[in-house]
């Protein structure tokens, strides 16, 4: 059964080429637009692995990070920050909110995989 | 001097008086009508000085009027002025806010179909790349799935084996039966050279046969000569004689017998010799084609696995340039932030300006206006502050730094 990966941007592009290169190495993708609607989606149902970019609309990924560390289901699940952002004290502030990695954008598809298969297989 | 003007009048004015008594001192006396003249020259200058002074004091009273009047004429034009600048750059803020608005539809756009283009190519080189596979499997009895590398490759290559084996088993076989041919036909040969001998036999045969009918025929005239007493060797004479005869004739039949059987055993040889040297010409230039298509054949397996390769090769090629572009084509998430970091940035220049356009000046002292501007820039601090933080610091394309934490 092919693993579940939730990928949370507003950047349509993003979403549309994560969910691509995911897709194409056989993992099963949904996509959210803000960080409620990742945090509506990933109350919803259970995910293997999540994706957030930082400044969203609504809610900013370290905030989404903070609602799904708060939940039982996502205490140890991986969370990996893809974002432009990229200075020390901002990643500091989600790795304290329980973020598992740090990837500055633009991503390298191979490298996005290597990731993912180190960290959920 | 301005600040005590009348002791410096009435200074002046003793001054003046006592200096025309001095004059009169030395000249002829005066009256006391000429004194009081004296006396009011010597208030005269008292005067001039004084109301000179009031029409300074006078003039320094009315010449901040004046400049309040400047000033607040130039206030007035200042407001207009920067009612004006606000008006026209509201409306320069509109238009760039809504060219960036355009420009990002613009990106979103292309970046989408560029997207859509580039991971459409690599869908089509990928099955591309499974119909070869499946082609080259096909043609090899492989499964559709399987790699033509491996389990493709084995089975045409024991197709090409086992065809190969059964080929020269036949050609072997056949070899081997127009081996067991020539031999018979060399057996053949031996009966004929065996028949020869008889024929020969035959023939000593034959003149035995002739000698015996000589010898016989002597004995029946030498029996005629002994005329009674030769009668009954007469007839053993003649009975040889027929025995030799009849021993001829057996010859003759042999003979002939044996010149058909030579002759059947002489187109049995031709015969067999004919089948053993068809039979192994045909096996050895079957042998020769089929070897000759079972190396092309494995020449053009080699090709078809050789174009597989590259083909795997191209489109692996593909999946990296189709990466690479993924990788470029987030410069559009970068591009819109900072056009959204931009946009945000006038937004705030456009609020400070309303801050300050918003300050009525009829209805605030000069320093309440000080205050309220200052006020506005404090309110705009905290989205100046937010301005400050660019949140793309990227200045290429490169794939950005992964930590795990």
């Amino acid at each position: 059964m092919a693993k579940t990966i939730l990928t949370v941007d507003d950047s349509a592009s993003i979403r549309q080429m994560v969910s691509f290169t995911l897709k194409s190495a056989g993992y099963e993708v949904t996509e959210a637009v803000d960080g409620q609607d990742g945090l509506d989606k990933a109350r919803a149902r259970s995910f293997d692995l999540v994706f957030t970019d930082q400044n969203m609309p609504r809610m900013d990924g370290i905030t989404l990070i903070r609602s799904l560390r708060a939940l039982p289901q996502y205490k140890s699940t991986p969370i990996l920050m893809l974002t432009t952002e990229s200075g020390e004290a901002m990643k500091t502030q989600g790795r304290a909110a329980g973020a598992t990695g740090w990837l500055v954008k633009p991503f390298d598809p191979a490298r996005l995989l290597e990731v993912v298969k180190k960290v959920i297989g | 001097m301005q600040k005590h003007p009348p002791l410096l009048g009435i200074a002046l004015s003793l001054l003046v008086a006592f200096a025309m008594l001095l004059l009169a001192d030395t000249g002829p006396s005066i009256n006391p009508a000429q004194g009081m003249v004296l006396v009011g020259i010597g208030v005269l200058p008292w005067l001039a000085l004084t109301w000179h002074q009031r029409r300074q004091r006078d003039a320094r009273q009315w010449q901040p009027r004046a400049v309040d009047r400047e000033i607040s004429g130039l206030a007035d034009s200042f407001d207009g002025l920067l009612r004006v600048l606000r008006e026209e750059f509201d409306g320069q803020v509109g238009n760039t806010q809504s060219e960036l608005a355009q420009l990002r539809t613009l990106l979103d756009d292309a970046i989408h179909k560029l997207i859509d283009s580039f991971t459409g190519l690599e869908g089509i080189a990928r099955r591309q790349h499974g119909l070869m596979l499946q082609l080259t499997s096909q043609t090899m009895g492989a499964s559709p799935g399987g790699n033509a590398g491996d389990a493709g490759q084995i089975s045409f290559e024991k197709f090409l084996d086992d065809t190969s084996v059964t080929l020269t088993m036949f050609v072997d076989n056949t070899v081997e039966n127009s081996k067991f041919g020539m031999q018979l036909v060399g057996q053949m040969e031996e009966i004929g050279e065996k028949m020869a001998k008889i024929n020969q036999i035959l023939n000593e045969v034959e003149g035995i046969a002739s000698q015996t009918n000589l010898l016989a025929l002597n004995a029946a005239i030498e029996a005629a000569r002994a005329g009674e007493a030769g009668r009954g060797f007469a007839v053993v004479a003649d009975e040889v004689r027929k025995l030799s005869l009849r021993s001829n004739e057996f010859s003759t039949e042999i003979r002939s017998h044996m010149a058909d059987v030579n002759q059947s055993v002489d187109k049995a040889e031709r015969v067999i010799y004919e089948i053993s040297s068809k039979d192994m010409n045909f096996a050895l230039q079957s042998k020769q084609n089929v070897e000759g298509m079972i190396t092309r054949i494995q020449q053009i397996n080699a090709a078809m696995l050789a174009a597989v390769g590259q083909l795997s090769a191209a489109t692996d090629e593909v999946e990296q340039n189709v990466h690479a572009a993924i990788t470029t084509l987030q410069f559009q998430d970068m591009a819109t932030q900072l056009v959204a970091h931009a946009g945000g940035r006038m937004e705030i220049i456009r609020s400070i300006l309303d801050g300050i356009a918003a300050i009525e000046r009829q209805h605030q002292a000069d320093s309440d206006r000080l205050d309220r501007l200052r006020s506005a820039i404090r309110e705009m601090t905290d989205l100046i502050e937010r301005s400050r933080h660019n949140p793309v610091k990227q200045v290429n394309v490169d794939a950005g730094d992964i930590e795990l934490f």
